[in-house]
């Protein structure tokens, strides 16, 4: 032991201002780490659901974030909150000259920094895997920022419970209550007019949130965490009341405008056309990039459909119906079913989709048994489903009238196929002009 | 010239009286607060380390009523103290953990560095500044508990059994570091080991029972031993004035017995 003070080295070492060893040291970058795998996991998880969409990795990022980000920064803060009671370091600290918020912000903030970067990279990561396989839109910044204002929220949260809790259990079973509770609140089948306070509700994926709501959430969030902060360690602890009062004046907000925090997203409300075709084919302009596979996939039916009138002008793909000269593109969402990571997942299907949306009869009571083999060759002739062959021989196995059928179903597609282009052209196009009557007789023979 | 004076000081602790009516004062020196078990030695030197408050009395420390928030703060600046029980954090370096007690005693941020080093190598842990506190020893630990305590030059140090964990040659060198701090500041050394308190302590506080038992320096204590021959028992004079102290004070029925040197 050197008992003679030192002299003072000639060039001093540059102060570290505590922050930094807090968040170097410690407990922060395993926080961060766990948000991180578990976003990463429970994204992974179902991928095919969300990437290359950007709404659609918004919204999943915006779940996974608040189910299983929140329960988890509440459980990270306090478990790191009871630190000091684990470290016994409690009572070096009561002599401390700096504050008790000081103290508990130095040691709380490295931790919400950790967690945020987690979840930060985890998004990152997200977007990449969406931006590879992008359709179209762009990223939406404001969702993550809002699901990281929360995150921090939920660490400081905790953190106050871990100092007040001193039981070693009070992490875990802090995050399972949080679980629950958010469940709870998001997904009750009752009268759930509390949901918008939840950080988990998000609109559909062709909507956005109103200019206000991602900043009323941060307050909501923010002013609750921000309140019990400020209760334990403030000395003037009614202070607590003003981050209280914002949090209960951004939550009555959220509560009374309710499903009017979200509209259409003025981007899902525009479509981008191919006019080169009949109809012409249109796609959500969500989805722009997806238009040549969708042409390319459709590209049998329209090029076999060149010259026959009495069609619809185009295949539309926008919310809410279509107009009256308009047929509904198949559906390119939700991204899981027909469209995976960016590309169309059975051009044949989705064909032969786009095709029996020309020629349905879906509102006829009881269409006449006869108009079942003019629409099979139709259907045959210009997109036939992939599961064709199946079916045929499925009704050549069964009885004796699903023998007959197949045999007139069979005799139609020989017909339509013996036709000479123009004779076809012709028929398609009275076809056409009758494809949703459920009267035989207006249906022209084949 | 007195940095701590209280007066009058009571404290309950755990529903017992740990302290009874204690009036005491300390100037710059090193004073050795000695006491058998649960006599109250760790309640004087928390509520002087103003983490405990008193259930009565007064405690001025630097000429300060520390009651007041605002001035409480200013005392703690000027304050070092070394809890028994002394916790630190394990992935910390010493340095950054000398550091951050520094910065929890607002220490102007530039001063901190050059603070830093001085004091881990006034505790002979230079050679280990930037080593994790979880990879060092015992005795190494507890010196990092001092050097924390002394990081700001601190007007009145507060070592509650400090040399807990150290081998005998470190406490050797620490009684030496005792005496060069006790040359400025108001040193109080809670400690069992009468030993350090002869070595090293200018004066001596005996107290038994939350009160206190004798004042004196540790040649009126040792003096006490010598004189009072069969009163004491222990291996040497300070021992056995030590117990001829508490025995006399045990079956007084005044509540102090004031050493007859000072």
């Amino acid at each position: 032991m050197t008992l003679v003070a030192e002299r003072r080295r000639e060039t001093a070492p540059r102060p570290h201002h505590p922050l930094r060893a807090e968040v170097v040291r410690g407990f922060g970058p395993w926080a961060g780490a766990a948000v991180l795998l578990t976003v990463v996991v429970a994204l992974g998880a179902d991928a095919g659901q969300w990437q290359g969409g950007w709404a659609e990795t918004r919204e999943r990022l915006h779940m996974v974030a608040g189910m299983l980000g929140v329960p988890l920064a509440l459980a990270a803060g306090c478990w790191h909150g009871g630190r000091e009671r684990r470290r016994r370091t409690g009572e070096l600290l009561a002599s401390a000259a700096r504050g008790r918020l000081a103290r508990l912000l130095v040691s709380g903030l490295p931790l919400v920094l950790w967690v945020i970067a987690g979840y930060a990279v985890a998004a990152l990561l997200a977007w990449l895997a969406t931006w590879y396989r992008a359709m179209g839109d762009s990223p939406y910044v404001i969702a993550p920022l809002t699901d990281a204002a929360v995150l921090a929220s939920a660490v400081l949260a905790g953190q106050v419970v871990g100092r007040l809790v001193a039981w070693r259990l009070a992490a875990p079973l802090l995050a399972a209550g949080a679980y629950a509770g958010i469940g709870m609140l998001t997904y009750d089948s009752g009268d759930n007019s509390y949901a918008p306070l939840s950080p988990v509700v998000d609109g559909m994926t062709d909507s956005v949130p109103v200019w206000w709501q991602p900043l009323a959430m941060t307050v909501w969030a923010g002013g609750l965490a921000g309140a019990a902060v400020v209760a334990y360690a403030a000395r003037r602890r009614a202070v607590a009341l003003l981050p209280l009062a914002a949090a209960i004046a951004a939550g009555t907000l959220l509560v009374r405008t309710g499903d009017g925090l979200w509209h259409t997203d003025p981007i899902a409300r525009r479509q981008v056309c191919d006019t080169s075709t009949t109809p012409q084919i249109c796609v959500n302009a969500r989805f722009e990039r997806l238009l040549p596979q969708v042409k390319d996939a459709l590209s049998g039916l329209t090029g076999r459909l060149e010259g026959v009138r009495n069609l619809p002008v185009r295949f539309e793909d926008r919310p809410g119906g279509p107009a009256r000269d308009e047929v509904e593109l198949p559906m390119l969402t939700p991204i899981g079913w027909s469209v995976v990571r960016g590309e169309l997942a059975d051009p044949r299907e989705y064909a032969w989709a786009a095709g029996m949306s020309l020629y349905g009869r879906s509102e006829c009571d009881d269409p006449a048994p006869s108009l079942d083999a003019v629409d099979n060759a139709v259907e045959h002739y210009l997109a036939p489903s992939p599961l064709e062959k199946d079916f045929d021989e499925q009704l050549a196995e069964r009885g004796e009238a699903d023998r007959a059928r197949l045999k007139d179903r069979l005799d139609a597609r020989a017909r339509l196929r013996a036709m000479s282009e123009q004779e076809r052209r012709a028929w398609l196009s009275a076809y056409f002009a009758t494809a949703n009557e459920c009267d035989l007789s207006e249906v022209p023979t084949l | 010239m007195s940095t701590i004076r209280v007066t009058g000081l009571h404290v309950r602790h755990r529903g017992t009286v740990a302290l009874d009516s204690v009036d005491l004062d300390f100037g710059p020196g090193v004073h050795g607060l000695l006491g058998p078990n649960g006599a109250g030695k760790t309640s004087l030197i928390r509520v002087l380390a103003t983490v405990a408050a008193p259930t009565g009395g007064r405690v001025e420390l630097l000429g300060d009523d520390v009651r007041e928030h605002r001035r409480r703060a200013v005392v703690r600046r000027r304050l070092g103290y070394l809890p028994q029980e002394f916790g630190y954090y394990p992935g910390f370096t010493v340095r950054e953990f000398v550091a951050y007690v520094a910065w929890l005693k607002e220490m102007p941020a530039a001063e901190v560095p050059a603070a830093v080093e001085r004091a881990v190598a006034r505790v002979g842990l230079a050679d280990r500044v930037d080593a994790k506190v979880k990879t060092l020893s015992g005795g190494m630990i507890r010196r990092v508990g001092i050097a924390q305590a002394i990081v700001n030059e601190p007007d009145v140090l507060l070592l509650d059994e400090p040399t807990a964990g150290l081998d005998p040659e470190q406490r050797v060198e620490f009684r030496e570091l005792l005496r060069e701090l006790g040359g400025s500041s108001t040193v109080v050394v809670s400690t069992h080991l009468v030993e350090d308190v002869a070595a090293a302590c200018t004066e001596v506080t005996l107290i038994e029972s939350g009160r206190v038992a004798y004042r004196g320096t540790p040649a009126s204590l040792a003096a006490l031993g010598e004189s009072a021959a069969g009163a004491g028992v222990g291996d040497n004079p300070i021992e056995r004035g030590y117990t001829a102290a508490l025995r006399t004070h045990r079956a007084s029925a005044t509540p102090a017995l004031e050493g007859t040197a000072r």
